[in-house]
């Protein structure tokens, strides 16, 4: 069990995370979820003791990070932006180095070591020194770091980020196994990643927790709606009747683009198709010539981009 | 720290800084070892040889340079800062992996006394003890340096500023000899202390004013102490310019032939002091 109360973090005049609180629950997967620079990394280095917090608290399994570090921190392993890879080491010295550190069974570190290099399909590099691998392994490599002494809380940052499509999935599916045992925490700035693996999603923006829910019920409230872009040739009043009668509308504004034209964007969660023909009736019903009109799909993405977007407004 | 101790001294042999700091070490003292002992004759190798090769004291900056700038800047420090160990441990490891390397230096130079030994007279007592308290004047610059490359992010910056800084603490003794023993001369020198002090406490916490205060303070107070009784100033400058240097502190050793155990203490307190700072940084860093 993770609890995180009141959470802030100044570098110098900036503050990089604003009063963030949450309490995270065993055998979940969370992703934070944020722009880049939203404050994930920094909330992710507090929460492994990496670094200091200015004020607010951070309990791992009911040990403090600050008062009893070295017990928090035996319940957590963390694969940072950059795997700490040492370059000069091979796999094994590097995966043996960090059991030694998390203080593993000396008799059980060999098969231990074997069984996580297993797990994370490196095996067949393990004799082979780090700075030799390519990013795809490295990434691997510091995820077999972190897994390391299996801590109860995996905490992963951006653990994706420089894979190829293949190796994404593989370490989606890696992730998603990993659930069983353990909680993992992992940060993206892609929602769509996030919400592949993810229990629960954690959106970040500007240092600030803006949502925390599961992906099903974060989806209905941001939609999959679409826009459709209409220009139509009448004034925007009678537009604006004919649109009224539409339910499947959501949402709609209309605006005079010259005296005789007017713009508008109208917003659905219906099938854009099935709404844009009936309004070419309901138009033509009125004698209104419609002179342009097009469908644009908001993904998910967008709209993750525009809510963590306007929130410094 | 077990851990750390040795990944650290695999790594500083596995990059070669060891090899070159033992070779540079032995073809230096190699050179004072072939005058002074080999052809002047001097039977121990604890004076002249020990107490001229302090030239040696360079090196320590090559060794230390490397560890804790290069961890900082490639991130490898998240690793060890968010195990179960305590900084204090993980600095503890670095430290004695570098001692070591220096130990291996000094298991070298105690088969001089062997080799003087095998020509005819040698002083073996009086070359070991003196190479135990050398050893522990080495312990203390690496400990020195190690504080000062964990004020930085960069190799390079480490290594010169230790250069200079062991310059400064091995050479001033000699310079400050140039310099009028008046009080008036010593009253400047403090002075400038006082303002070296305040700027590094300006450096430190990021606050001129803080700085600023400190300066004035510590200037104030040497010019009051100037003005009731400056005869305390007459060569005072001299007199802690002669004390900085810890290789004046050998001198009981090589050349007086005594155990003396305040150097001993001395030294040890020092080791101690930078490896207590150099925890301090590192918490402080990352605690701001």
């Amino acid at each position: 069990m993770i609890k995180v109360s009141n959470l802030t973090k100044y570098y110098g005049q900036h503050k990089a995370v604003d009063d963030i609180s949450f309490e995270l629950s065993d055998g979940k997967i969370y992703g934070f979820l944020g722009p880049n620079g939203a404050g994930k990394s920094t909330t992710m280095n507090i929460m492994t003791g990496y670094i200091g917090a200015t004020s607010g608290t951070v309990e791992i399994n009911g040990y403090n990070i600050m008062e009893e570090p070295e017990k928090a921190k035996a319940n957590i392993g963390y694969l940072p932006e950059i795997p700490p890879l040492y370059q000069d080491m091979t796999v094994n010295e590097y995966l043996k180095f960090v059991a030694e550190l998390k203080k593993v069974n000396k008799k059980e570190i060999k098969e231990h070591i074997a069984q996580i290099e297993e797990q994370t399909k490196i095996s067949d590099v393990s004799e082979r020194l780090i700075k030799h691998l390519s990013k795809g392994y490295r990434q691997r490599v510091g995820l077999a770091g972190a897994l390391v002494s299996y801590p109860d809380v995996i905490i992963l940052d951006e653990p994706t980020v420089g894979l190829d499509p293949k190796q994404i999935n593989e370490m989606r599916e890696l992730i998603s196994s990993l659930r069983e045992k353990h909680t993992v925490i992992l940060s993206s700035h892609i929602l769509q990643e996030v919400s592949a693996v993810c229990d629960v999603i954690l959106i970040i923006s500007h240092g600030k927790l803006v949502a925390n829910d599961t992906p099903e019920r974060l989806s209905e409230n941001m939609g999959n709606s679409s826009v459709l872009h209409y220009r139509i040739k009448a004034d925007s009043d009678s537009v604006s009747e004919v649109l009224k009668n539409f339910e499947e509308i959501s949402k709609f504004d209309c605006k005079p683009d010259n005296e005789a034209v007017t713009v508008c964007e109208i917003e659905t969660t219906a099938d854009p198709e099935e709404l844009q023909n009936q309004l070419f009736f309901a138009f033509a019903d009125q004698r209104m010539p419609i002179l342009e009109s097009s469908i644009e799909t908001r993904t998910l993405e967008d709209i993750f981009l525009q809510l963590t977007g306007s929130t410094d407004n | 720290m077990i851990a750390i101790y040795k990944r650290e001294l695999r790594s500083l042999f596995n990059s070669m800084t060891a090899y070159i700091f033992i070779a540079m070490y032995m073809l230096i003292f190699g050179i004072y070892f072939r005058i002074y002992n080999l052809s002047q004759g001097a039977t121990s190798i604890a004076y002249p040889t020990l107490y001229y090769s302090y030239i040696c004291f360079f090196l320590f900056a090559i060794l230390t340079m490397k560890s804790l700038p290069e961890e900082r800047k490639e991130k490898i420090d998240q690793l060890l800062y968010t195990s179960p160990v305590s900084v204090t441990r993980i600095v503890l490891g670095k430290y004695l992996s570098m001692c070591t390397v220096f130990f291996v230096v000094i298991l070298l130079l105690a088969t001089c006394p062997l080799v003087l030994k095998s020509l005819g007279i040698a002083m073996l007592s009086v070359d070991y003890t003196s190479l135990l308290a050398y050893f522990l004047l080495g312990c203390v610059y690496i400990a020195i340096c190690m504080f000062i490359s964990s004020l930085t992010e960069s190799q390079i910056i480490s290594a010169i500023i230790s250069l200079v800084t062991v310059f400064v603490l091995e050479y001033f003794s000699g310079l400050s000899g140039v310099l009028s023993d008046k009080p008036y001369v010593s009253l400047v020198g403090f002075i400038l202390i006082a303002a070296v002090i305040g700027l590094i406490c300006w450096l430190l916490t990021r606050n001129p004013v803080f700085g600023f205060t400190v300066g004035i303070v510590l200037s104030l107070a040497v010019l009051v102490l100037y003005i009731f009784k400056s005869s305390l100033f007459n060569g005072a400058l001299q007199k802690i310019f002669g004390m900085l240097p810890p290789s004046n502190y050998l001198i009981n050793f090589i050349y007086y032939y005594m155990f003396d155990i305040r150097t001993i203490v001395y030294y040890l307190s020092l080791i101690g002091l930078f490896v207590f700072f150099t925890v301090q940084t590192i918490q402080k860093r990352r605690y701001s």
